[in-house]
């Protein structure tokens, strides 16, 4: 007895934890049910319901205006239970092909979701059938129709360059000042992310009045006070798709990313992250088994390699080593270095290979001598008064081509790339404790020199150029966004005067012609090219190509890599003159057929993705193709 | 005949009294659910037609309980406990899919949960064991089996993917607080529980939980030292600690204030329990304290930032769907719309049977687990706050039973119903009004459920029998 007696203060604590909660509850009900009239004014609209109407989301076209996203309308039965009066089962299941025991099933389900809500009895009709249904709905009290437009994609490509759209969480809704609401689409990614505002058009509301139990009754006001939804607008790219989807081919079952500009305009013709997916399997019915097993591969393909990979450049920096030099005066066109076998520091050697002497720039960069852009680098540094001033200049120059910082492509998710400061090697070596030589290897594309494919790309179109590059960008037009597009064609110049360029295009020419570019040569125009083979702490080798064609007015520049591909001429080089050959020719020669065949098979990944499907553009309705294509006549 | 009679006489008639009224308000609401232009009131294919029935077959097999004797309880708690424990397992293995969790078990056209009326079986089980070792000393191995009479049950209900279920069984730890098992030990015992539940539901990393809880348990339990050796300063520093952990967790959605607000409150009353200790114990009590001020600011500002700062978004993505995040939109819906329905009634209500937006079936589940939004809408704070004072003195009058009692044996199985009762409420209640994530689990008597509310009425019903024969010392 005495120890009861000792415990009886634990029930009053126990009592008390119980009274707590009530009060905390009670405390959060006075806060919902008095304080906060959030919620009030619902209580207030009984009577008249505001119902959303949502706009036709614009459609996407490529640079040739064939049609790539547009919605297609999915057909489906409703059914709301409680409305559902008599009927003629046999008729009803006659007409609208199912059998009894799926009829039974699917009211079921209604009945249990809700009475008065409405519930999907049919999905998936066809057009044909969905007409001949609606002439008999009018005998079948309860039942309707519902038309929701699903994201069609024509090509199963450029998956990740033009995102998807999913339904909003509630960050999105929070951020977005009242506009969207639960069960509202968004674009998540990609271009119908950065292009959200254009494509998603503007809510429509219908004011309608309901009964006490919520079931409409009527407009109200005859459908006076409420607001039409206006479409989205419809949107051109820049991208050419089927170079796109060719480019998504010779890339498939590999590692890696591709990026296609055209230098005089910025416009990206191709942008392409391997392994890709194709964009149909983030839409509509199977999207969210499909997102799982894309989001849970190990090769995470809803990665965007193009603008977030991080890859050291290789020797394809070297081109832009040799600009900065020359531009400095630290390096002259007729400056030659004998290469024994590689850079030679106290303590270790900075490897090359087996070349011919490189008497000036142009034969350094054909032949892709290490050594070369090792001095290169190291005097480029010594020209300045200390080798904190040098690397600071180094890394301010890189920002003028966008390297080491982001290019302004108009996509999400763009990352800097890495160039090193000062500040980085005062941390490993000590303040003002390190010179030239202990970064030399940043003159060869390695160390800690980090690039997007994007900007290596990018960085191609500035020597086509001269000099100077327009942001990257993907949207070609939109009507009445005059300004947005203006916003687009911003010059970037780099300071580096245009006659340098003309021996580093010499030199890149050379490297294609009798260099280690050789696979890359295409018959009918001249290839400017450079391979990389970036050593990187993952593996094998990453393959690299940068490079641009014709060499004189060139229309096109390619950065690629190869993941783990190894060196720079067996896999980077080859895709990248295909895509290049493709795109100005229409076609490829008949002596590169097996080289491309070749490289369509290869594949260096462990965990392939579900196969792409051939491209469906065929079986497309006609109609939408017409009324598509009507933007660009205006 | 005579002895009967005497028996009802004994009966507790408070306990009866809000019993009943707990059944009625919940038909009325089960009714206020279902009705529509042309429901009627008795229509048994209806849910408040079932509902009556299943009201009308309790009181039955409740007013035969009462003809029991009670030796049949303590006799029988070792066989029912046995027979509960292999019905859970097989319900286990044969049962289908609802709602994500294999815990129904049909019978023909009837199903049930095997955990409601588990609840029963594991509180007599407890009730015998505690009994049987009360005056013992508590040994190593007697505490060991206490806990494990119903973390049995609730680690097989866990299985069957039932969380809300198992956590109401986690209740009992009240009772063997209350039995005297020391608060140390039942506090690291909740808090190894919590750290499964947590990493359970919310698949957080059970590293950090592990290291939060077993701080502030730390804090506590050494802070209630403090109390004993310098009565004022110690009562000082739990005081500002529970104020200042308080404001933290339900400040912003409890009372309503700004989050910034509430972290710098929060900040001031840890940094004033800090001074209030600085002379004593300055090492034991103050590192918790800090840690816990670190840990705090890090789930405030550190998870947003790692997310949609330091992680790219497909990684975010990756994660998400690892840890089933992506469905998660279909619980916010719930809870916005239950917030919304409630929030509707005002103070005085919608009215009964004017509820528009639980006509219009606005939230899901609303007979079931979210029927407490009935009660919000059309009664309003006035109803909400009635509500919550019957079943608060319902569950006051259960431990007064229980605190009566002389038999160990009666007054441990009060406790159970006591603890079982006050979880329900808790997960019910506080889910609807979003002050805890989505469980579901039935608010008793109220829910649409024939199978809740035999259960919860035969749980109610044994502890009215006992609590009959007060006057005796069963064992």
């Amino acid at each position: 007895m005495a120890v009861i007696e000792n415990l009886k203060p634990r029930s009053y604590v126990i009592q008390g934890v119980v009274a707590a909660v009530f009060i905390i509850y009670l405390i959060r009900l006075f806060y919902l049910q008095v304080i906060d009239d959030t919620y009030k004014q619902i209580a207030d609209d009984r009577g008249i319901r505001k119902e959303q109407v949502d706009p036709d989301r614009g459609q996407i076209f490529d640079r040739n205006g064939k049609l790539i996203v547009y919605n297609e309308p999915s057909y489906r039965l409703m059914v709301v239970p409680g409305q559902v009066k008599k009927i003629d089962t046999v008729r009803f299941c006659e007409i609208f092909g199912v059998d009894k025991a799926y009829f039974i099933k699917k009211m079921d389900e209604a009945k249990r979701f809700s009475r008065v809500r409405e519930s999907v009895f049919l999905s998936q009709i066809s057009a044909e059938d969905f007409g001949r249904m609606e002439e008999y709905l009018y005998e079948f009290e309860g039942f309707y129709t519902a038309i929701t437009p699903v994201r069609k994609y024509s090509y199963p490509a450029a998956g990740h360059l033009l995102g998807y759209i999913a339904e909003v969480d509630s960050a999105d809704i929070r951020k977005s000042d009242g506009y969207y609401r639960n069960a509202d689409m968004i674009g998540k990614t990609g271009v119908e992310k950065s292009y959200e505002k254009l494509l998603r058009g503007t809510k429509g509301f219908h004011n309608i009045v309901i009964d006490r139990f919520g079931r409409p009754v009527a407009p109200l006001n005859n459908g006076s006070e409420d607001i039409q939804p206006v479409a989205g607008k419809n949107l051109i790219l820049t991208i050419d798709i089927e170079l796109q989807h060719y480019a998504e081919q010779l890339l498939a079952g590999k590692r890696g990313a591709l990026v296609a500009i055209e230098p005089s305009t910025g416009e990206i013709l191709a942008l392409v992250s391997s392994p890709s997916y194709d964009p149909n399997m983030l839409s509509g019915t199977n999207r969210n088994k499909n997102f799982a097993s894309l989001a849970l591969n190990k090769e995470n393909p809803l990665n965007n390699r193009a603008l977030s990979g991080y890859y050291p450049p290789g020797s394809t920096f070297k081109p832009v080593m040799a600009a900065l030099g020359l531009q400095r005066g630290s390096l002259t066109p007729t400056t030659g270095y004998s290469c024994p076998g590689g850079y030679v520091m106290s303590g270790h050697t900075v490897d090359c290979h087996n070349h011919p002497y490189a008497s000036n720039v142009e034969l350094g960069i054909g032949h892709s001598c290490n050594a070369y852009f090792c001095y290169s680098f190291r005097y480029f540094i010594e020209d300045h008064n200390t080798p904190a001033e040098g690397m600071q200049d180094f890394k301010d120059q890189l920002a003028k081509w966008g390297i080491g910082t982001k290019t302004g492509v108009d996509l999400p998710n763009e990352r800097n790339g890495n160039v090193p400061g000062p500040a980085d090697y005062d941390k490993i070596y000590g303040k003002n404790r390190w010179k030239a030589s202990n970064a030399v290897t940043l003159g060869i594309g390695q160390d800690r020199l980090i690039v997007t494919p994007l900007q290596s790309a990018n960085s191609m179109a500035t020597i086509a150029n001269g000099g100077w590059f327009i942001s990257p960008h993907v949207l070609k037009y939109a009507d009445g966004e005059d300004s947005l597009m203006q916003a687009l064609q911003t010059k970037h110049f780099t300071g580096i005067a245009d006659s340098i360029f003309k021996y580093i295009r010499h030199g890149m020419a050379g490297a294609v012609n009798f260099g280690t570019a050789k696979v890359a040569q295409v018959d009918s125009f001249q290839v400017c090219g450079k391979t990389g083979t970036a050593e990187n702490p993952h593996g094998r080798s990453h393959s690299w190509f940068s490079c641009f064609a014709p060499e004189e007015n060139p229309k096109i520049a390619i950065a690629i890599i190869v993941e783990n591909g190894g060196w720079g001429a067996t896999y980077a080089a080859p895709i990248a003159s295909l895509v290049a050959e493709k795109y100005i020719n229409g076609f490829i020669a008949e002596r590169r057929k097996p080289l491309e065949e070749r490289m369509m098979n290869a594949s260096l990944i462990e965990h392939p993705l579900p196969p792409l499907q051939p491209k469906n553009q065929g079986d497309k309705p006609q109609q939408i193709q017409e009324t598509a294509m009507l933007p660009k006549q205006e | 005949m005579r002895e009967k009679k005497s028996i009802m006489e004994n009966v507790d008639q408070v306990g009866l009294g809000l019993y009943i009224a707990l059944l009625l308000i919940g038909l009325l609401n089960v009714f206020a659910v279902s009705f529509s232009d042309e429901v009627r009131f008795f229509d048994f294919s209806l849910p408040h037609g079932k509902q009556f029935m299943w009201m009308g077959i309790s009181l039955v097999v409740g007013f035969s309980i009462l003809t029991f004797e009670s030796s049949f309880f303590t006799k029988f708690a070792f066989i029912l406990y046995g027979i509960t424990i292999a019905i859970l397992v097989v319900t286990f293995l044969v049962a289908v899919e609802i709602n994500g969790a294999r815990s129904w078990l049909q019978v023909g056209s009837f199903q049930f949960q095997p955990a409601e009326f588990g609840k029963t079986t594991t509180a007599l089980m407890m009730a015998k064991f505690m009994s049987m070792i009360s005056g013992q000393p508590r040994t190593f191995r007697n505490k060991i089996i206490a806990y494990l009479i119903f973390g049995v049950p609730m680690g097989i209900i866990v299985l069957q993917s039932d969380v809300g279920s198992a956590l109401v069984y986690a209740s009992l730890v009240l009772v063997v607080y209350r039995e005297g098992f020391p608060v140390n030990e039942v506090l690291i015992v909740v808090a190894i529980g919590l750290c499964f539940v947590f990493a359970l539901i919310f698949g957080m990393d059970p590293v950090a939980i592990t290291l939060t809880i077993g701080l502030l348990v730390y804090t506590i339990s050494s802070s209630f030292k403090l109390v004993r050796k310098e009565k004022i300063k110690g009562t000082v520093f739990l005081a500002l600690f529970t104020v200042g952990g308080l404001l933290f967790l339900l400040g912003n959605e409890v009372f309503g204030l700004n989050i910034i607000v509430s972290v710098v409150a929060t900040f001031v009353c840890m940094i004033a329990a800090l001074i209030s200790v600085r002379k004593i114990k300055y090492f034991t009590m103050g590192i918790p304290v800090v840690i816990y001020m670190v840990l705090m600011s890090f789930t405030i500002f550190g998870v947003e930032y790692i997310t949609h700062d330091l992680l790219e978004d497909y990684q975010v993505q990756r994660i998400e769907t690892l840890l089933g995040m992506s469905d998660d939109a279909d619980a916010e819906y719930n809870v916005t719309q239950s917030k919304m329905t409630i929030g509707s009634g005002g103070v005085f209500g919608k009215g009964y049977l004017q509820g528009t937006l639980t006509q219009s079936e606005q939230v899901p589940e609303q007979s079931t687990d979210f029927i407490f939004c009935t009660i919000g809408e059309e009664w309003g704070f006035v109803g909400t706050c009635m509500f919550l004072m019957i079943y608060l003195l319902f569950i006051l009058r259960i431990i007064f039973i229980a605190e009566r009692q002389r038999s160990a044996f009666s007054r441990v199985y009060a406790y159970c119903v006591a603890s079982f009762f006050f979880l329900q409420i808790l997960i019910n209640v506080g889910m609807t009004i979003g002050l805890i994530p989505v469980i579901g689990i039935p608010l008793p008597f109220i829910s649409y459920g024939g199978s809740s509310v035999l259960a919860f009425s035969i749980l109610v019903f044994i502890m009215l029998r006992l609590d009959a024969d007060r006057l005796f010392i069963l064992r």
